[in-house]
């Protein structure tokens, strides 16, 4: 501990329990366990002294970011450290002739686009949680967000990155390379969440800021005509930046909190449409998303006014979690793909698992990755009620996956559907997982358990994590 | 038995082939996914060692092996698994041809990325495993952002999945990645899921004649900073006429076309216009009009947008003296292909400028590697890669291919 506390100071080792505490668990909070220790180091080179450190005594270490993770990716694990990069904020450059930037892994997402919005350019990930979550987190999620329709996902934005293995070592892949030397090592590690090393600095693209946005909300008198209007939009090959539906229970639960943005209480779903570009791109793709909408039995289309209007509207859409906060005291936020000339069937196929075992369902989700959010309402002191969250949850993962859907569009794997990652791979599959994970990290200590589903003859030497035998439900 | 007959017993008579790219080597081309695993079995259990291709087309883009048994070629594993096209996705097997699913695709107004050079001569796992993209890098970006996932054929005989064949997916890791640009060091990739773009409604092709490379590159910069979005933006220089071509590709829907090619109009005069079936016969002639066609190598210059012209600038004194062929700038993407004319030059020459050049690239941040070369050692060709990047990448290696079957001269080094 006295070599911990030289490398990082005394603001840099969190042991004592009060202090501790708010970092047992992220977004997946009923999965909860004590670190031994809270290492907030402030440099590449403390981390790397930190991780040479553990390394040599075998302790098993767990990246964390904001915390904001929903699938206990950043739950600490029995006898290992938990490292933040919470003290690791900078931008160290912001480039904007060969527009990219590069930043220290905890920089919360949303100030990368502050640092560069004065030069005409923003990052384009934008997770709902944008103004608390981090780059490092964001790169170890792949995460997404409602603009990926058109931007994709964190991969297609990070060029670069510095990692500190789980032995110290440090890797530096910052320069931002316009193809890669060798193995694509940036592509591969981002989706890794946190067991192949611990990213300290990321470069990222950045991407210019449009010359016009027009933002539509299209009320409709039921939630399959909101999905139908979204899979024509795509098939017409119409260019939307973001397709983003509601339905009746989330719109209530918004205009009931801080983020009412008049969204109409009484439509079944509304669709929150995006398109960008220049003025006349814009124009042109609105007026045939408009048509489609019309044919889709549309009730109502509003036209944000000023960009005050669409940035409420905005507010509302990524507000819509804090807002079911309201409903129960626990939330289930699942994540899962399905193709998108399925969407009505299949949000109805997810809603009628949540219905049948009596638990309220919200809808909020990215319609145009066909990349759905059942959100369960919950309590989690009920036991049987957490029961039947878990078991729907399950359930929705299967048929999804039946479907030709897959587990996770953005939230990833964590601990919450390890179980479930044998309904998608085979064993092969896993296998060569845990291969490629063993050339990152052959002390396999990089957040153990956590992605790859444990088996025996596999991971020996991981520790168990200690999961309560109920399983995983969300907050 | 020799080499030959037992590989024969795996893939049947029509299954063995000669190649002029191994000369005196034999190759086989399995017709299916089983026979590519046996062969894969019986080199593990012969210890004979195999290189994998598609077409060939860009075999030069590593460096030959010098120990290889045996060449590998998919090009009968050819045929669409799943085409959604209202879904946006392709799923095909690795040895169908870039240019037959481009035009089943397009069908459909849809296009895929990347819109490699002669697009009938490679293959959907030769352009994946060589990392390889085309002139609408600028508009899509790097080809392999858009593998959404595949099947790969691992050394050991197992067939395994990553990604999938959504537009959307981040479960288990990317290993698809990984695949993407290893030249056949790691895996068979057996098939592919591609991501699809729109294809544009109309296009404009426009050319403008410029003196020499600076007045050139200027205007490309001029026509970056316009915020036109241009599809495609390419340099050309013939080797043997003194002046450089600015081919300026813009596409889109109707009125924006327009808005566009006039603001491009009010600074610049074009020298040649053209327009709709035309504008996408000219897309494809710059497309095809690749370096390597008649040169001995060609110089792969990867830069920053900003420092491109210093770059070139430099590279070109390196060579200065020695026959230089066609020249293909894309300033948008900051990337270089610079010929040599055949007979140029001995070896050791070229070994000396290659260094040379290096040492007054890289503090611009820029790389250099050289394609369908002579006989050069590896480190001479490609930029080097040290330390605990070069030992991941070994540790990779020994992970996906222990005994070694899998030859490959990449950057990463002989195997
Ligand atoms: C209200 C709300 C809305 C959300 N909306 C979205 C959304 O729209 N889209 C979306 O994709 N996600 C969303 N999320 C999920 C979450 O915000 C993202 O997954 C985010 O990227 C997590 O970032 P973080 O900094 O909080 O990471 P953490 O939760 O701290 O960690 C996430 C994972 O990354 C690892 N990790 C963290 N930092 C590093 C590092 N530097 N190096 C290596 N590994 C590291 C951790 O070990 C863990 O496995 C939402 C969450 C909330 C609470």
């Amino acid at each position: 501990m006295a070599h911990l506390r030289a490398i990082v100071g005394e603001e840099g080792l969190l042991e004592d329990s009060s202090r501790a505490a708010p970092y047992e668990c992220d977004g997946l909070a009923h999965e909860r366990c004590r670190p031994e220790v809270v290492l907030l180091p402030r440099s590449t080179l403390e981390v790397s002294k930190c991780l040479a450190l553990l390394h040599s005594h075998s302790i098993p270490v767990v990246p964390r970011g904001a915390g904001t993770g929903l699938t206990g990716g950043a739950t600490p694990v029995e006898g290992g450290v938990l490292l933040g990069t919470a003290r690791m904020r900078r931008v160290i450059e912001v480039n904007a002739k060969d527009r990219f930037a590069r930043v220290e892994a905890g920089l919360v997402n949303i100030d990368l686009t502050r640092a560069c919005c004065d030069e005409g350019l923003f990052y384009a990930p934008d997770p709902s949680s944008q103004a608390a979550c981090s780059l490092g987190g964001n790169v170890a999620n792949n995460s997404g967000g409602p603009h990926c329709f058109k931007h994709g996902n964190t991969t297609r934005h990070v060029i670069g990155l510095v990692i500190v293995m789980a032995n110290g070592e440090v890797l530096d892949l910052s320069a931002p390379e316009v193809d890669p030397v060798g193995y694509d090592l940036v592509g591969l590690f981002v989706g890794s969440e946190g067991m192949f090393g611990i990213a300290t600095e990321v470069t990222v693209r950045l991407t210019p800021t449009p010359e016009a946005i027009e933002t539509l909300l299209g009320v409709f008198a039921s939630l399959d005509d909101a999905c139908d209007s979204v899979s024509a939009i795509i098939a017409g090959g119409w260019d939307a930046s973001a397709l983003e539906i509601l339905d009746k229970l989330t719109i209530a639960a918004v205009e009931a909190s801080v983020f009412a943005a008049g969204y109409p209480k009484d439509a079944e779903a509304v669709l929150l449409v995006e398109v960008e570009g220049s003025a006349v791109e814009c124009h042109e793709n609105a007026e045939g998303i408009l048509a489609i909408l019309a044919d889709h039995g549309v009730l109502e289309v509003r036209r944000a006014q000023s960009e005050r209007e669409r940035q409420k509207l905005w507010a509302a859409r990524k507000g819509a979690y804090g807002a079911m906060g309201r409903i129960a005291p626990d939330l289930y936020v699942s994540d899962v793909v399905v193709p998108r000339t399925k969407l009505r069937e299949m949000v109805r196929a997810t809603t009628d698992i949540c219905t049948a075992r009596g638990l309220k369902i919200l809808n909020v989700f990215h319609a145009g990755d066909g990349n759905l959010h059942p959100n369960i309402s919950y309590d989690r002191r009920d036991s049987d009620e957490l029961r039947r969250v878990i078991e729907a949850g399950d359930e929705m993962a299967r048929v999804c996956v039946e479907a030709g859907g897959t587990l996770s569009g953005e939230h990833g794997i964590g601990l919450e559907k390890l179980a479930q990652m044998k309904l998608y791979f085979s064993d092969e599959d896993l296998e060569l997982m845990h291969t490629v994970r063993r050339a990152w990290d052959p002390s396999q200590n990089m957040n153990p358990g956590k992605l790859l589903p444990i088996r025996a003859c596999m991971e020996t030497r991981t520790r168990p994590v200690p999961v309560e035998a109920s399983g995983r439900a969300g907050s | 038995m020799s080499l030959a007959e037992s590989l024969e017993d795996i893939v049947g008579r029509e299954g063995l082939e000669e190649s002029a790219h191994f000369p005196g080597l034999p190759v086989v081309a399995p017709a299916d996914d089983e026979s590519a695993r046996e062969l894969f079995l019986f080199a593990q259990a012969e210890s004979k060692s195999l290189r994998l291709f598609g077409r060939g087309s860009k075999l030069g883009w590593s460096p030959t092996p010098k120990q290889i048994d045996f060449a590998l070629s998919t090009h009968r594993l050819q045929g669409v698994i799943e085409f959604e096209a209202e879904d946006g996705t392709l799923t095909a097997r690795a040895g169908s041809t870039m240019g037959s699913l481009r035009d089943l695709v397009a069908e459909r107004g849809l296009e895929l990325s990347p819109d490699v050079p002669r697009p009938h001569g490679a293959t959907l796992g030769g352009v994946l495993a060589a990392g390889a993209s085309g002139p609408d890098r600028l508009r899509h970006g790097p080809g392999r952002l858009h593998i959404l996932g595949t099947h790969a054929l691992l050394p050991g005989g197992e067939i395994t999945k990553s990604g999938g064949r959504l537009v959307k997916n981040v479960t288990g890791y990317d290993l698809h990645r990984l695949y993407a640009g290893s030249h056949g060091s790691l895996a068979l990739v057996l098939e592919a899921s591609l991501r699809l773009f729109n294809a544009p409604r109309e296009r404009c092709a426009l050319r403008f004649e410029r003196e020499c490379l600076d007045e050139a590159l200027g205007l490309a910069e001029k026509i970056s900073n316009m915020t036109l979005a241009p599809r495609t933006l390419t340099l050309f220089h013939s080797g043997s006429e003194s002046s450089w071509s600015v081919d300026v590709g813009l596409a889109g829907l109707g009125a924006e076309l327009e808005r566009n090619r006039c603001r491009l109009a009010q600074f610049a005069r074009p020298d040649e216009r053209l327009d709709g079936a035309a504008a996408l016969t000219r897309s494809e002639e710059l497309r095809d009009r690749e370096p390597h066609a008649g040169s001995s190598a060609v110089l792969h210059l990867a830069s920053l947008p900003s420092r491109l012209a210093d770059a070139c600038e430099a590279l070109l004194a390196s060579f200065e003296g020695r026959a230089l062929g066609k020249i293909t700038i894309q300033p948008g993407v900051a990337l270089a292909d610079l010929a040599l004319a055949p007979n140029g030059g001995t070896t050791e020459d070229l070994a000396r400028r290659l260094q040379a050049a290096r040492t007054a690239l890289t503090p611009l941040g820029a790389r250099l590697s050289l394609r369908g070369a002579p006989r050069l050692a590896p480190n001479a060709q490609n930029d080097c890669i040290g330390g605990p990047a070069l030992a991941l990448m070994k540790r990779l290696k020994e992970a996906y291919d222990p005994t070694r079957i899998l030859a490959s001269n990449g950057p990463v080094g002989a195997h």
